[in-house]
């Protein structure tokens, strides 16, 4: 047991097989984003530019780090990879893992690992003792008390709504949204579902420091704010981080709001499945970057006028369901 | 495996993998130190010595204190109430579920 545990920790579908798809994930956000702004995009290393990505952190590895002297370089590198493997151990919980660690309860472990990689994150800007990242930070921490909630509340009804009574997130995540029930529990679970899809999505902009909810990393205002000290391995693990996060929680939110008709095994469901995440992950990436960015307060109130009470709803009906 | 020991265990392999990693990659990174920019403040102000336990803790703090004092954006206590607020909610339906399931 423990074997095959350190086996998807290490391999499939923890730490190679994260990373990897994490940047090709990067890749593919990368050439969308360049297909908007009028741009070729990553193209020089691998076939259209594929293993640019990979070039880029093997770069910022061989990078000396350069920093203030009161930082705690030690410290820093630590921190940036316990918010990495946080990310890997979580993703174990997930049916893409060949031994899924499923039990009741799940989802709660599943939130607790993936706040790691957000303190690690906010922590990483912090340690490096300077202005621009200092406030980066304290913005990030603004919005991450807000955003998590509602990540958590979307989530946790979602998983309800799905597999009810289990609060398993890999027994929801292999299962599909089903309609047994006739009538107003019906029409009840399907408004659950929206609200909770939307607040889900709301709140995935801003944990991942999407536009327009990315107001930490503004480059114009703050000098690229948490991210403007940061150099070399440490920019290199920053930039793992918030890739793996964005390619896990893009999963959950793929395999959630487009449930498949019917339970998966096999190659179609994985294909059907990898599909839909880039689909995802293309219409997010539009959207993302079709939108300007707003500002910390504006960004407080839509998190807490319209993400809070939708997950709240959501929640309410489906535990009352 | 009940929840409680996937987490124990997802926590720990986590923190020891993080470890092992740490170790290897420190021997190979190289770090460049820079002398902070001062404008006539004592340099005292910037020490900060992570072999002191108390003292890092106490910075620790002070800079946690400082983001949510001197830092937020909108500038009342109130505010941070009811940003504050959210996880008491969370708090609150886990208390919920915890109670129904008996």
């Amino acid at each position: 047991m423990m074997s095959e545990i350190l086996l998807s920790f290490i391999v499939y579908p923890g730490l190679l097989f994260l990373v990897t798809f994490s940047l090709i994930t990067q890749w593919y956000r990368r050439k969308i984003i360049a297909r908007i702004q009028r741009r070729v995009g990553p193209k020089y290393v691998g076939p259209y530019g594929l293993l640019q990505p990979f070039a880029d952190i093997a770069k910022l590895f061989r990078k000396e780090v350069t920093i203030h002297k009161h930082a705690p370089v030690r410290g820093l590198v630590f921190i940036g990879l316990i918010g990495l493997f946080s990310l890997v151990a979580a993703i174990l919980i997930t049916p893409l893992s060949l031994t899924p660690l499923r039990t009741n309860y799940d989802v709660f472990v599943f939130l607790y690992l993936t706040v790691y990689a957000s303190i690690a994150i906010l922590l990483l800007g912090y340690g490096t003792h300077s202005v621009y990242p200092g406030i980066g930070s304290s913005r990030y921490l603004n919005l991450f008390f807000l955003s998590e909630p509602v990540l958590a509340i979307s989530i946790i009804s979602l998983v309800e709504l799905i597999a009810p009574g289990t609060y398993s997130l890999g027994e929801a995540l292999s299962r599909y949204l089903s309609l047994s029930s006739n009538g107003i529990s019906n029409v009840a679970k399907i408004m659950s579902y929206i609200l909770a899809c939307l607040s889900f999505g709301l709140a995935l902009f801003s944990k991942l420091s999407l536009k327009p909810l990315d107001i930490s990393e503004a480059e114009t205002e703050i000098a690229g704010g948490l991210v403007s000290e940061l150099s070399g391995p440490l920019l290199s693990l920053y930039i793992l981080i918030h890739e793996a996060e964005l390619t896990l929680m893009f999963y959950i939110f793929s395999s959630m709001i487009i449930p498949l008709p019917y339970n998966g095994k096999g190659l179609p469901f994985l294909l059907l499945s990898i599909a839909k995440y880039f689909a995802v992950v293309g219409v997010i990436t539009v959207l993302s970057y079709s939108l300007g960015r707003v500002k910390i307060d504006q960004a407080i109130k839509i998190l807490l006028r319209f993400g809070l009470p939708l997950s709240l709803i959501s929640l309410t009906i489906a535990i009352m369901l | 495996m009940d929840v409680i020991t996937l987490a124990i265990v997802l926590t720990g392999l986590t923190f020891l993998f993080s470890f092992v990693s740490w170790l290897a990659l420190m021997k190979v990174i190289k770090v460049r130190i820079t002398e902070p920019y001062l404008s006539g403040e004592p340099e005292k102000d910037y020490s900060l010595n992570i072999h002191e336990p108390s003292i890092t803790l106490k910075r620790i703090f002070g800079k946690l204190y400082d983001a949510i004092y001197k830092y937020i954006q909108t500038g009342y206590w109130g505010d941070w109430f009811l940003l504050s607020l959210p996880f008491l909610v969370v708090l609150m339906i886990i208390f919920i579920i915890a109670y129904l399931k008996g």
